[in-house]
């Protein structure tokens, strides 16, 4: 029993990596209809920026910010290079668009980094806390601080502030939105430097967790979508909801199997899914739900 | 006098479809107009194109004397051209305040809005008691109410309606046109496109009919109402 307990932990932590790149997908794809399958390498620039500096001796906080910063110029290169040249294309020119952002990114970093992992320490140094036989890393603890915060921010941007509102209301009637002065444009603009947020907060929380390197991006990128698939991408709400379940499933059926089939799990689910509810996946969104 | 807003030989339409064929259109400050048209006419059209929805072919829109052509929707929203769009076309999921706050958002100081909720709400006193409400589950008079207020938001200089009792019961034709004929006496520049001629004539003083993409007649409420085109075609139907 309290083996699946330390499982169902350790999947949460890991599934609230999923959760914000489910996050960020969701929201690109409520303002855009893009589906962004480059979310994954903002988390890979994060994790890896964040490790890199902080082998170098950076501090925490220093590094995080570093990574964040670098995480959203990629955001804004994938967003005004790939995408806005784009943006009268079809949605699914838009997709493959983002498929081959992807592909450049994890290439521009291998030619820049190489492949090998980069290692930070955990927030907070000291023992582990033990819980009826349940080891809760400290470096949990600070993925489920930061993964809550970052989500009720966003909620806080989307449902209680001008620009978020605005964001909003350029993803359910572009027109309309235009004739108010709102830009869809610029909405695009922040959609993906938020997507590029979420991701490299994933990123920076899981370094310390799971070493990071060039190739990380892609298995994350697609256990985010699976994540904002189950909520039906089109909720926020959802997305969290579904990078969790992705997590635990993955952590406690990896308890039972061959370390092998890790992901397989996540990507069973993903063809599971897809199957059973594959309408709406390129229909564009009406709006955000929060 | 440089009028506020001026159309010159027009062009517009949709790929290959010429839906404008040289459109001439002059609106002075504090002036209630109206075009009226057929379906197909042109008319939802011409104001698109006037707040830049759609890109003209050729010809020129200026605001206040200066040349707006090229610029985006955006920007013509800013400097105070706004659109109630055909279909009202409220933020569905937005509460009706964030729809009248959002009217706002090209302001460029953001002071006094709430001055200007209160005087939207002073108008359409529904929009009040509704504020907290979404927008989408408003009855379509109320949404239409919405719209107007959202577009007053703005401030704008003038105000282009695209057909606002399309759809409506006809109280509630009734109590919108009230309101525009209250607007206009308060000295708001109206642009009010419209089928329903009879409503149009109560809020215009002037006016041009549409048709096919060209203006075939122009002038005063007096002068369309005597024309006989406008009388078989508009008037006359309604008896
Ligand atoms: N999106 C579009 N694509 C192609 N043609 C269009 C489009 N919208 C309108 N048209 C055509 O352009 C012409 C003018 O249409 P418009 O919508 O401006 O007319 P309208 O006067 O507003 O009509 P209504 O009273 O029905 O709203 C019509 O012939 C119409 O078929
Ligand atoms: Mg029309």
């Amino acid at each position: 029993m309290s083996d699946n307990l330390q499982f169902i932990v350790t999947g949460l932590a890991t599934g609230s990596v999923y959760a914000l790149v489910g996050l960020g997908i969701v929201l690109v794809h409520q303002v855009t209809g893009i589906i962004n399958f480059a979310q994954g390498e903002f988390v890979m620039v994060g994790a890896l920026t964040f490790a890199l500096l902080n082998e170098k001796g950076l501090g925490l906080v220093p590094a995080a910010l570093s990574a964040l910063a670098i995480t959203v110029v990629v955001g804004v290169l994938v967003e005004r290079l790939a995408i806005a040249p784009a943006r009268k294309s079809t949605i699914e020119r838009l997709i493959i668009l983002t498929i081959g952002a992807s592909i450049a990114i994890q290439g521009i970093t291998l030619v820049v980094i190489g492949t090998s992992p980069h290692f930070a320490s955990a927030f907070t140094a000291g023992a582990p806390y033990r819980i009826g036989g349940v080891v809760i890393l400290r470096q949990y603890l600070w993925v489920f601080a930061v993964t809550a915060l970052a989500v009720v921010t966003l909620w806080y941007f989307l449902t209680r502030t001008l620009t978020g509102k605005a964001m909003r209301a350029a993803a359910m009637n572009r027109d309309a939105a235009r004739l108010v002065a709102v830009s869809p444009s610029r909405m695009s603009l922040l959609a993906f430097v938020l997507a590029a947020l979420l991701g490299a907060i994933g990123g920076i929380v899981l370094a310390p967790l799971q070493a990071p390197s060039a190739g990380i991006g892609i298995a994350l990128g697609l256990k985010g979508f699976t994540a904002a698939v189950l909520g039906g991408l089109n909720s926020p709400t959802g997305a969290v909801a579904g990078g969790l379940l992705i997590g635990v499933i993955e952590s406690v059926a990896a308890g039972y199997l061959p370390s092998g089939y890790k992901d397989a799990i996540a990507f069973g689910i993903l063809f599971l899914v897809l199957l059973i509810r594959p309408n709406g996946l390129l229909r564009r969104a009406s709006s955000v739900r929060v | 006098m440089t009028p506020i807003l001026e159309v010159v030989d027009l062009i517009a339409g949709y790929g290959r479809i010429e839906a404008l064929h040289g459109i001439d259109m002059r609106v002075e400050q504090g002036e209630a107009v109206t075009t009226i048209g057929a379906n197909g006419a042109g008319k939802t059209t011409l104001l698109k194109t006037i707040a830049g929805l759609i890109r003209p072919r050729r010809g020129r829109i200026s605001l206040e004397g200066e040349n707006v052509t090229s610029w985006s929707a955006e920007r013509r929203a800013r400097a105070g051209i706004a659109l109630v769009p055909e279909g009202r076309q409220v933020f569905p999921d937005l509460s009706v305040r964030d729809n009248l706050l959002l009217g706002a958002y090209g302001r460029r100081r953001q002071s006094g809005i709430t001055e200007d909720i209160d005087k939207v709400v002073a108008l359409f006193p529904i929009l009040g008691e509704r504020g907290q409400q979404l927008a989408g589950t408003l009855s379509g008079g109320q949404q239409q109410m919405l719209a107007i207020g959202r577009a007053l938001m703005s401030r704008p200089k003038v105000l282009l309606l695209d057909e606002p009792s399309l759809g409506l019961a006809p109280l509630a034709v009734r109590e919108v046109v009230d309101k525009l004929v209250a607007l206009a006496e308060a000295g708001s520049t109206l642009v009010l496109v419209e089928q329903n001629a009879a409503a149009a004539f109560r809020v215009a003083a002037r006016g041009y009919v549409l048709d096919r993409g060209e203006v075939v007649v122009e002038g005063s409420i007096e002068t369309l109402r005597e024309d006989p085109r406008v009388h078989s075609a508009y008037l006359g139907k309604l008896g």
